[in-house]
């Protein structure tokens, strides 16, 4: 089931709070008291939200038990980004169509509004 | 007085991070503004072309109202799996902007995970300019267990968007 990680991807992504530690981390490897700054959390907090991030695989952390520092790992991320690509074209493709039918609809409109002129003009 | 300032802290921050979860497309018509707003919100319009190429969209309902329900069917012209399709409508401001839940529907026939669509129109000098958004993946109650809704919408579309690039439909 390849999919469940990307489930688990999203679900570790679909807090701001994660997204703004891996915003974070994306600048480079720190610490959790470093990350736990600007967020005003408590350090158990950032832990906690550091194990979903972790169990998610976007990032791994060092073996040091003192230090621990966070750092990103691209790949689920990239994974996660190419599924909503996926709803891109999704969408892109359709709106090709919608411009295609618009254009349709309205040359249809046009012949109609000229062909109720001509017979207006009889 | 500590909680509302923790709070302004956490928002600001969330507010800097990135939105890797948001989908966002822009489009400009050469059409009036009620013109492709109807195309939206009209089942007649939307049937014509909904849905990626060697798809129609068919069976199409939508009760355009806050709270209204939308459904339907993407049927492949290329003999392949039917996909239903459907929400309910959350924001309505014609001929403007509109914007709903949209799920696939599992397996079983029950919604999966719910995304929220938002679509703004606005008209510049007789072209309109489409902004589109997508976002949600996945909400909150498929957070909360229900992951394998989520899973099996995923395995449809992931599915379905293996036909389309073995088509190669650009």
């Amino acid at each position: 089931m390849p999919y469940d990680h990307l489930s688990t991807t999203f679900a570790a992504l679909a807090d701001p709070t994660r997204r703004a530690i891996l915003a974070r981390l994306a600048t480079g490897e720190t610490t959790v008291n470093e990350l736990a700054k600007p967020f005003d959390m408590s350090l158990p907090a950032v832990s906690r939200h550091l194990k979903v991030l972790e169990h998610a695989g976007l990032i791994s952390r060092g073996r040091d038990a003192q230090w621990r520092p966070a750092k990103l790992e691209a790949a689920p991320l990239e994974k996660a980004s190419a599924y909503i690509d996926k709803y891109r074209r999704f969408w892109d493709e359709s709106f090709d169509r919608l411009d295609e039918y618009i254009t349709e609809l309205q040359l249809k409109n046009k012949e109609k509004k000229n062909a109720r002129k001509r017979k207006g003009n009889r | 007085m500590p909680a509302k300032e923790k709070e302004t802290v956490r928002t600001k921050s969330a507010s800097k991070s990135t939105k890797p979860l948001e989908l966002s497309i822009t489009r400009t018509f050469i059409a009036p503004r009620e013109l492709v707003y109807k195309c939206f919100t009209e089942p007649e319009h939307v049937m014509k072309w909904g849905g990626p190429r060697s798809f129609v969209m068919q069976n199409f309902t939508q009760d355009v109202r806050v709270g209204g329900k939308w459904r339907g069917m993407l049927h492949s012209t290329t003999g392949k799996k039917d996909l239903w399709q459907g929400g309910t409508f959350l924001e309505i401001d014609p001929p403007k902007h509109v914007s709903y839940t949209f799920a696939w529907d599992d397996d079983n026939g029950n919604p999966g995970n719910e995304t929220i669509v938002v679509i703004d129109l606005e008209e510049v000098a007789g072209f309109t300019k489409l902004t589109f958004k997508q976002s949600g993946f996945p909400t909150e109650g498929e957070r909360d267990g229900h992951v394998v809704g989520w899973g099996e919408a995923l395995d449809k579309f992931a599915e379905y968007f293996a036909l389309v690039s073995r088509g190669g439909a650009r």
